[in-house]
């Protein structure tokens, strides 16, 4: 027998959202002080629920390694070595009685979570630099404009560029942050916010946005 | 207690562990490497092992584990405004955790009541967060930015009585705002094609100097950002050259290089 | 909570959706999925299939357990629910081996040479399930625009052996799939470039010559003076006019990513902080953030990690997991946010939040973060807010300067430079050192930049003249 698409869970859970959705947008206005109250007790929920939400995303890719490992996917190796230290890690946080102030936890955390994720960020830099060669030339479509930006700003903040300069160039370099690029910026900032807040509202009444 | 040998022990073995890792990330740079993928896997590991007891230690804990069942800083709260979170977090973990059972089975939509009915009710948590998020969204969006940016372009502060620079630099700002919102909002092509051309006209060029001036801030948020990842690159670079100091290789190494010049 | 598996691609998909999830078939059909089956393409198996000869691979392949188990019965209406077991068994080419794997030995040779062949290829090895074989093999390359030709040149690469459709076929079906009007014969509107690749070995060893030769050989030349942005002495007089036990709140925006940019700028105002005796509360909504801030506060104060009175110079409000969503609490009622916890249980935090904060500091390597706040936080409790930010994130915040939702704004290593400048408690040695040398690293990361855009230059003048 074919199944209902739309189940009463399902409108309950429409409810739920739009419920949400009300008593947050009311209270935000002001207009409902004594909402106030359960706001504050929707948002400490929030805080709650996001919670078990992350640790559920952490089994979640605990499991997709661990069935890797079970089926020997290629990789599999890469995927032991992950749920072995995400355990070790666990349990070294479970054993200490110390919370997250625990020796144990502070010598992962100095040792590998922080110079690792330092080293992947700073990657970016060298891929950054083969974008300028690439990228920043006047033969591009809006090249040469980007190249004016680029040029200002660098020679500015490349401290002995701007020590050796007029200081009309550091005055013009303030002026072009403070009206003209933040003229610019606001308007990208109004642009998008616009973009972002038609999409919401479409998303709200299931009107795609194609 | 760990003795100051022992930390001492930990300090340089730690120091060591981080110099080590770092070149195995930054190998990434030849080339997509075995070294680098294991690197990463660790790395994502340790970070998802990290939040997981961050989570359990720092938020649960505290804010719902304490006061629900040792009874003590939150006796203020009604119960139920305690039991509701934990309630509807483990409707989350446990559908959530039926989907990852079931995921790749043949079928796996199917299920009998119950499991229907279970993966219903972990999406009310779900939607829960939807909402207020939406909502947060939307009304922040609207009231931190777009009523306050509007507010702002339309009152630039433009006095006949002001200085002639404040004055011009208020009109560049009204002018510049505009031509980018514009660039980024009309399609010329669709929307302007029965305007009169005069009308057209003004508005191409005001389009074209909302374009040039996006790309010219393009350019100035690149060169910033050069600079706060040659920021990254130096605090690497030096990290590199304090674990060589700290764990003695510099020293080995420049005993070694004057042995080999002698 | 039902699924309903996608005609197109097969993949689960929630009851009630109008569309895939993974390939954007239109799923709002009130016809049974046997409907889309109809079409003869795609319920009869492939002559080849038929042949007595079958591909190895397809030899090896164990049968369905849906062939072997439920055979097709035309008469009972198939359930919306749950995967046709005739679309399983005959859409081969939802299965790895019929996607990948040629028969022909010079066809393997040809395959393993196509570039485009062995990225896919490569994603079939990664073993995940849905890549490369969803959205009937890669129908994302389909495109309506006969213009857009270069992923085309081998169609028939993306299908089981045997499969042979032509493009416009590869066209037809898949506007039949996803029931949207596509043009066959357009003419091409956009025609996207190629882009080039940024793994560039050259240009790598050049800037890490260029950064790494001055910070191994300590170079201390040359140093230079930086920009003075506007924003920076607003924000330290802000931060200096406060009361010695002014209540402050301080969300850490920032982890170890982003670290070594970001403790420049954070480390005179944790400076500042503790010379004033303020005990700022700090929240964090990255799972990393409150680690970093006992480090920054440790290294100021000299105080080991695991030292308890590291806690008097702050105040851990703890770890927000809620994300942006959660922000507002922290707006409209600090007191049951903190308090209703066992965090709470500190005195120092108790009496904290017994008044209101003067000021808000946020201290974030994202712009998204500082606006976050000026949206969700600001709003609420109307309290004046200094953003100390990543060179990155300095303009789009230019705007909330200049309407004056921000009192202040400190960004990258010059921002913070300037900053301590400012400080009338001067850092120590070592620290004035670290500033001094990263204004020299600077210099020399910044003539690699400039040298890489005049050689990029140089190169597409003398290729535009050539």
């Amino acid at each position: 027998m074919p199944l209902p698409r739309f189940s009463l869970i399902n409108y309950f859970v429409l409810l739920v959202l739009l419920s949400c959705l009300v008593l947050v947008i009311v209270d935000r206005t002001g207009l409902l002080p004594p909402l106030r109250s359960l706001t504050t007790l929707l948002y400490t929920w929030t805080i709650l629920i996001s919670a078990f939400a992350l640790l559920l995303g952490v089994v979640n890719v605990l499991l997709v390694h661990v069935r890797r490992i079970q089926n020997g996917q290629a990789g599999w190796p890469y995927s032991l070595a992950l749920v072995a230290t995400l355990v070790a890690v666990f349990v070294a946080g479970l054993l200490r009685q110390n919370g997250m102030r625990n020796l144990m936890l502070e010598w992962i955390f100095d040792s590998l979570i922080a110079p690792g994720q330092a080293m992947l960020f700073a990657l970016t830099a060298f891929f950054m630099a083969a974008a300028a060669f690439r990228w920043l030339r006047i033969g591009r479509v809006g090249g040469a404009w980007m190249l004016a930006g680029v040029l200002l700003i660098l020679l500015i903040q490349m401290p002995a560029a701007n020590s050796a300069l007029s200081p009309v160039w550091r005055q013009l370099a303030n002026w072009t942050l403070s009206v003209p690029i933040m003229a610019v910026m606001r308007g990208a900032l109004l642009g998008s916010g616009l973009a972002l807040l038609i999409t919401g509202v479409r998303f709200l009444l299931n009107r795609n946005a194609g | 207690m760990p003795s100051g040998v022992e930390t001492t022990l930990a300090a340089n073995l730690g120091l060591w562990v981080g110099f080590v890792f770092s070149l195995l990330i930054f190998s990434a740079l030849m080339g997509e490497n075995a070294l680098t993928r294991l690197a990463q896997h660790i790395l994502v590991g340790a970070s998802l092992g990290y939040l997981a007891i961050l989570v359990l230690r720092d938020v649960l804990q505290p804010r719902l584990f304490i006061p629900l069942f040792s009874g003590g800083v939150q006796a203020n709260l009604p119960r139920w405004q305690l039991w509701a979170p934990l309630i509807l977090g483990l409707l989350l973990c446990a559908a959530g955790l039926d989907r990852m059972r079931q995921a790749g089975k043949p079928g796996s939509g199917e299920g009998w009541l119950g499991r229907r009915l279970l993966h219903g009710l972990g999406m009310i948590p779900v939607a829960l967060l939807l909402g207020i998020s939406i909502a947060v969204g939307i009304v922040g969006l609207w009231q931190g930015t777009l009523l306050t940016q509007l507010w702002r372009v339309a009152s630039p502060g433009i006095a006949w009585s002001a200085a002639p620079a404040q004055f011009l630099g208020s009109i560049l700002t009204l002018l510049l705002t505009t031509a980018t919102l514009l660039h980024l909002s009309v399609r010329l092509d669709r929307q302007l094609t029965n305007s009169p051309v005069i009308m057209r006209s003004i508005l191409e060029g005001w389009i074209w100097l909302g374009k040039r001036a996006l790309w010219v801030a393009a350019g100035v948020i690149f060169a910033r950002l050069v600079a706060a990842r040659l920021s990254l690159l130096i605090g690497r670079m030096e990290f590199f050259l304090f674990s060589l100091n700290q764990t003695g290789v510099w020293q080995w190494a420049e005993t070694l290089w004057r042995s080999l010049v002698q | 909570m039902t699924t309903i598996h996608c005609p197109h691609c097969g993949v689960a998909n929630r009851t009630g959706s109008n569309f895939c999830n993974r390939c954007g078939t239109d799923l709002r059909t009130d016809e049974p999925i046997s409907a889309t089956r109809s079409d003869p393409a795609l319920t009869e198996p492939p002559s080849t299939f038929d042949d007595a000869t079958p591909p190895s691979s397809f030899a090896a392949q164990p049968p369905l357990p849906s062939e072997e188990q439920t055979p097709p019965d035309a008469a009972a209406p198939p359930e919306p629910t749950s995967p046709p077991a005739e679309l399983t068994i005959k859409q081969l080419w939802l299965q790895d081996e019929a996607l990948f794997a040629p028969t022909d030995p010079a066809e393997i040779s040809e395959f393993e040479q196509d570039p485009v062949s062995d990225d896919i290829s490569s994603l079939a090895g990664s073993g995940r399930l849905m890549t490369g074989v969803q959205g009937l093999l890669e129908p994302l390359r389909i495109s309506s625009e006969s213009g857009e030709s270069g992923d085309l040149a081998t169609p028939t690469r993306y299908f089981a052996p045997g499969i042979e459709l032509g493009i416009d076929q590869l066209r037809r079906l898949r506007g039949l799939m996803t029931q949207d009007p596509t043009l066959l014969h357009a003419p091409p509107l956009y025609r996207p470039r190629k882009l080039p690749a940024l793994r560039v070995p050259w240009i790598f060893v050049l800037l890490g010559l260029m950064v790494a030769l001055p910070v191994f050989l300590l170079f201390g030349q040359p140093v230079g003076q930086v920009q003075q942005w506007p924003g920076v002495a607003e924000a330290h007089a802000q931060v200096e006019n406060l009361a010695p036990d002014a209540p402050i709140l301080i969300l850490w925006a920032y982890d170890p990513a982003t670290a070594d940019e970001m403790d420049l700028l954070a480390l005179p105002l944790v400076t500042q902080l503790v010379a004033r005796q303020t005990k700022p509360i700090v929240v964090s909504l990255l799972p990393n953030g409150l680690a970093t801030t006992r480090r920054l506060f440790a290294r100021v104060t000299g105080h080991m990690l695991d030292d308890p009175s590291l806690l008097d110079y702050y105040i851990d409000g703890g770890f927000f997991a809620g994300g942006a969503a959660a922000l507002p609490l922290l707006g409209q009622d600090l007191r049951h946010t903190l308090l209703g916890s066992t965090l709470g249980t500190s005195p120092a935090l108790a009496k904290a939040v017994a008044q209101p904060p003067v000021l808000a500091i946020v201290i974030a390597a994202q712009a998204e973060d500082v606006q976050q706040w000026l949206e969700l936080v600001q709003p609420l409790n109307q309290i004046p807010v200094v953003a100390f930010t990543s060179a990155g994130a300095d303009l789009p915040l230019r705007p909330y300067l200049e309407s004056g939702q921000l009192r202040g704004l400190v960004s990258g290593f010059d921002g913070g430079y300037t900053y301590q400048q400012l400080l009338t408690q001067p850092l120590s040695h070592n620290e004035e050192t670290i500033y001094r040398l990263q204004l020299v690293f600077q210099n020399w990361g910044h003539l690699a930049f400039l040298v890489l855009i005049v050689l990029g230059n140089l190169a597409a003048l003398l290729y535009a003249r050539s």
